[in-house]
Parts: C-alpha cells; structure tokens; sequence
C-alpha cells in the first residue's frame, strides 16, 4: 500500500535521502497533487539561498541543547573533591587572564558580559533595578531604541539573578515578556520569558540554555545593538557598584562606550552622564561613585 | 517537567532562528506584508508549539531538521492563506516574472488594491517607487482574476485595459473561459502521460516558477542536462496534446502560453 507524502517525505526527497523506489512513489504522488507541487515548490523557494548572498542558515542538523546537564560519570564524581579544589586554586592564579575569556561558546551577550564580572552571581542588595523611573502612562509610546535598551538591561539582571537564584528572576522574566510582547513578531521571544517566569526557581545551570535562546530572539526582535548596549550598561553599573576594575579593562568596555557616544549624538540628555562616566573611569584610580551615578544616568536617558 | 517536552522544547528553541527565517521567506514570496505578515508569524510559530510541539514530536529523523520544518511552515502557508482567501495562488504568469509581479498581482487582484495604492506598497528591485506606468504594463502582463477593484485612470490612460462589459462582450467572455477549461484539461491529461519525475519538473518550472536550477536540486539532478530534458519533455508533451485531438496550432499556443 503506498504511503502518503506527508512532511517529512517531502523533506527527505528535497535532502535526497529517499531510496529509488521511494523515490518514484513521491515522485508520482508529486506530480498527481497541485498541493504537494505547490508546497515543494515553496520549500525549494525557501531553501535555495538568495542569488549572490550566501545562506544566512546552512542545511544542516543543529545540535539539541540538553536542559538538563549530563550526569557525570562515576571516576568523575569519586574525584570531584579534589579536581574542585585544584580548580579553584588555578583560578585564583590565572583569574584576571581567565576571567575574560572562560566564556561557554555560544553563550549569549548577557551571559558574555556577565561573565566578565569578578562576582559574576546575584543583584547587589538594595540595588535600583528601574533607573529608568516609574513605567510610563498607559499609551505612551515606547520608542524602539529606548525598547531596545531597557530589555538589554533587564536581559543582564536576569542573568544575574538567574545565578543568585534570587526570587527577582520571576518579575524580571515577566517584564522581559511584557516588552517583548508590544513589539510586532515579539510574540514568540515573549514566550520564552514566560517559560522563564514559569520555571523561576530552577538552577541557574536549567534556566541557562532558555536564557540564551531568549536573549537571541529578544536581540532579533528589539535590535541587537540597542539590546546589547543595555546589557552592558546594566552589567557595568553592578561592576560600578562593586568596584570592580577587571570589568573595565575589557574591549567590551570601549565598543560600548562607542555605541553610546552615537546614541548619545541623537540624545541631548545622554550627553552630560557620558562624559562624567569617562571622566570617572579615566585614570589609574576610577572614581566609582561618580561611574556608578553615571552609569545610571546614562541608563535611564537611553532607555526613556 | 517529563524529558520529552524538555527536548522538543529545546529542538524547537535551537532552531528558532531558522524558523524565523523560513517564515519570512515564505511570508513574502506569497505577498504577505505588514501586520498580515505578523500575523501569520504569530500563527505559526503557535501552530508549531502547539499540543506539545507535535509538530516537532513527528519527526521521524528521515530528513536534516531545517529542511522538514521548511516543508512544515510551506504547508502552515498554504493553510493560512486558503483560510483568509480560499484557494488563491499566484497565477503561474505571475511565477515566472518574479516577486514583483506576485506581490503586484496579490495586491491588486487578491488584496482588491488600486494601482496606486499598491504602487505605495511596491518598490524595484533597487529600492525605488514604481509608476503607475510600470506597473499598467506589469499588470496587462498578468492573467485577469476575480473582479478587482476599478483601475484609477489618471492623466495617462492605460492603453489596453478591458473594455466595458456588453452583452457581446459577455458571451465573449464566458466562451473564452469555456475554452481555457478545455484546454487546461487537455493539458492535465497529456500531462499525465509523461513520467512522474518529468511531469514534476515541468509543474515546478513551469507552473510554480522555479528556476532550472532549482528544479535540479530539488530533484537532485544535474541542472545542465535538465534544460535539454525540458526541451524533450515539452516536444513530448505537444506529441500528446495534438494524439489528444488538439490541432497543433493551438497545442502550440496552449504550450506558447504556458511556457511565455
């Protein structure tokens, strides 16, 4: 009895997979069905790259990222103790060198800059998670580049939280959601944060894969630069408040700082927080409180 | 959460990217734009994750995973646009001229756009606005669908638009269609006589626009041999119309038409 082309069929015939006989059996289903012609023909239409411009997304099988991490095997565990032990001490010896460049590959922008961090774990206490002010009255407009920059920052917090295990990653994931949401095709990044808020008390190492996807799809709906500039503004401000000088010294800190200045030249009110948080970070002894008060400024002007 | 939504949800996530893409890309070759064009993302990207990613539960590993959630999100399209507009589809006219002329002919035709309105709309390939000129002579180009809406006529009057209806013209009319439907049967039925794989071919270059090249890695054939193997398929194919009782004047015209 012959087999009906359903999707994955079709898929196989396109990678050509299917075995001669199979093949034909497609082929003539193919050639009977306006349907199935219609609907190849748009898949050919979707795979083929566009002329002169390679393919953005080769055809290939991309790896499923595990939720959960591997459990170890037993030697591994038998030496846990030790090999953590040896850990710790080569990191202390090699951190500054370490620091910035242990990065997972493929680890998203907020987990990149957060890594950064001497701390990179948990939101100081007290901290002011909303530089921006009270939200705005119901149907004002948000503007794009303002959007863009609030759910970097909140993308940065998040992460932190994440890694703190604090009870803010709920609100804050709700919040992500919430922006995302009024952004035409945000719908689905806006479900991921909402898994997020669902799944708030998992460990970090859970919570990590979803908070990378989610921050590239945040990223591709908001616009990567905007959103990337908030992240480091938001992750900069934590490295102000904890004085940490290592955070600072990292060429993140001077394309940022770039980003800034051009999106300053559009904001009068960006302007003057800029050149203080320079000044404050000039020289061989940074003034943090200064960098801090900036920072925040900043923040607050870019993302208003 | 039980292991299996957990990987179908990552499979899902991991390939949220081409996702995107494909939905895109498919959203405008069928003339989707705008907040249509989001609205049918929304749609699908739920379609997808719906009852537990079944979509992506199907998944039998035949084929790489971006190439069958292309076939997915084509048949998703599909579905989309016969819900909103019954089984509209670019005339295969249009196919062949280009993105330009199926986003022109859906607007107008479909959408029941004006000239100028889909002129605001539509842009050339290098980013400039097209006149309603360019696009008087796009349109004639096309096969008439449906009713649409009323040509605006400005200070440049479009030579060759239809006349207004008489009874004449009426009779005309329904004769002219009397005789494409006769055709087009003929044609099906000497179709139907050539092998699957060269039927497939033709319907994907001819009736659905696909380049020979295309065509070629679909099928997973060489493409240089495939214009000669078109050629053969094409003299075939008359062969069958005139065996059909077709003259060959008008098996001739019927293929000039369909290969135009």
């Amino acid at each position: 009895m012959t087999r009906p082309v359903d999707a994955e069929r079709l898929a196989a015939l396109l990678d050509g997979s299917l075995s001669g006989a199979e093949r034909e059996e497609v082929l003539a289903q193919l050639a009977a069905s306006d349907e199935l012609a219609e609907v190849c023909a748009d898949a050919v239409a979707a795979l083929a790259p566009p002329a002169g411009v390679p393919a953005h997304e080769p055809r290939r099988e991309t790896p499923v990222i595990p939720l959960r991490p591997p459990r170890p095997r037993a030697w591994l565990r038998r030496s846990a103790g030790w090999l953590a032990a040896a850990a710790a001490v080569a990191l202390l010896v090699l951190s500054p060198w370490v620091r910035g460049r242990f990065v997972a590959p493929g680890a998203s922008t907020p987990a990149r800059y957060v890594a950064l961090l001497e701390r990179p774990e948990g939101l100081p206490e007290g901290y002011e998670l909303r530089p921006w002010g009270a939200t705005r009255a119901a149907g004002e407009p948000l503007g794009a580049d303002a959007r863009a920059v609030r759910v970097g920052a909140r993308l940065a917090q998040l992460e932190l939280a994440a890694r703190g295990r604090d009870t803010a990653v709920s609100a804050l994931a709700r919040d992500v959601a919430a922006l995302l949401g009024d952004v035409p095709g945000g719908g689905a990044a806006a479900a991921v944060y909402r898994e997020v808020e669902r799944r708030a008390g998992e460990p970090a190492e859970r919570l990590a894969p979803l908070l990378a996807q989610g921050s590239a799809a945040a990223s591709g709906v908001a616009g990567a630069q905007g959103v990337a500039l908030g992240t480091w503004l938001e992750v900069a401000r934590v490295a102000a408040r904890r004085r940490d000088a290592g955070f600072f010294g990292e060429g993140a800190t001077a394309s940022a700082l770039a980003l800034a200045e051009r999106r300053a030249a559009q904001r009068m009110s960006a302007r003057a927080p800029l050149a203080r948080l320079r000044a404050a970070l000039a020289g061989a002894a940074p003034r943090w409180d200064e960098a801090s008060a900036a920072l925040t400024e900043l923040l607050a002007a870019l993302a208003r | 959460m039980s292991p299996e939504p957990d990987r179908l949800e990552a499979l899902f996530l991991a390939n949220l990217g081409a996702i995107e893409r494909i939905i895109g890309t498919l959203a405008w070759r069928h003339g989707l734009t705008g907040d249509r064009a989001e609205d049918f993302a929304s749609w699908a990207k739920l379609r997808l994750i719906e009852n537990g990613y079944a979509v992506l539960r199907k998944f039998r590993g035949e084929s790489a995973i971006t190439t069958y959630l292309t076939v997915v999100i084509a048949m998703l399209v599909r579905e989309y646009r016969v819900q909103h507009w019954g089984r509209w589809r670019p005339s295969a006219a249009a196919r062949r001229r280009g993105e330009l002329a199926v986003r022109l002919e859906t607007l107008v035709y479909r959408d029941g756009l004006t000239l100028d309105e889909a002129a605001h709309l539509l842009r050339s390939p290098t980013g400039a606005p097209l006149t309603r000129r360019e696009l008087a002579a796009m349109l004639r180009e096309l096969p008439a669908r449906g009713r649409p809406r009323p040509v605006e006529v400005g200070a440049e009057p479009l030579t060759g638009a239809p006349a207004p209806s008489q009874a004449d013209d009426l009779v005309a009319g329904a004769e002219a269609v009397e005789q494409r439907d006769a055709a087009d049967r003929a044609l099906r039925t000497a179709l139907g006589r050539l092998s699957p794989e060269e039927q497939v071919i033709l319907r994907l270059h001819y009736w659905e626009g696909l380049s020979v090249a295309d065509v070629a890695r679909a099928l997973g054939l060489e493409q240089k041999p495939l214009y000669r193997r078109i050629e053969r398929a094409l003299a075939t194919l008359r062969r069958h119309l005139e065996e059909g009782g077709v003259t060959r004047e008008a098996a001739q015209a019927l293929l000039a038409e369909w290969v135009a």
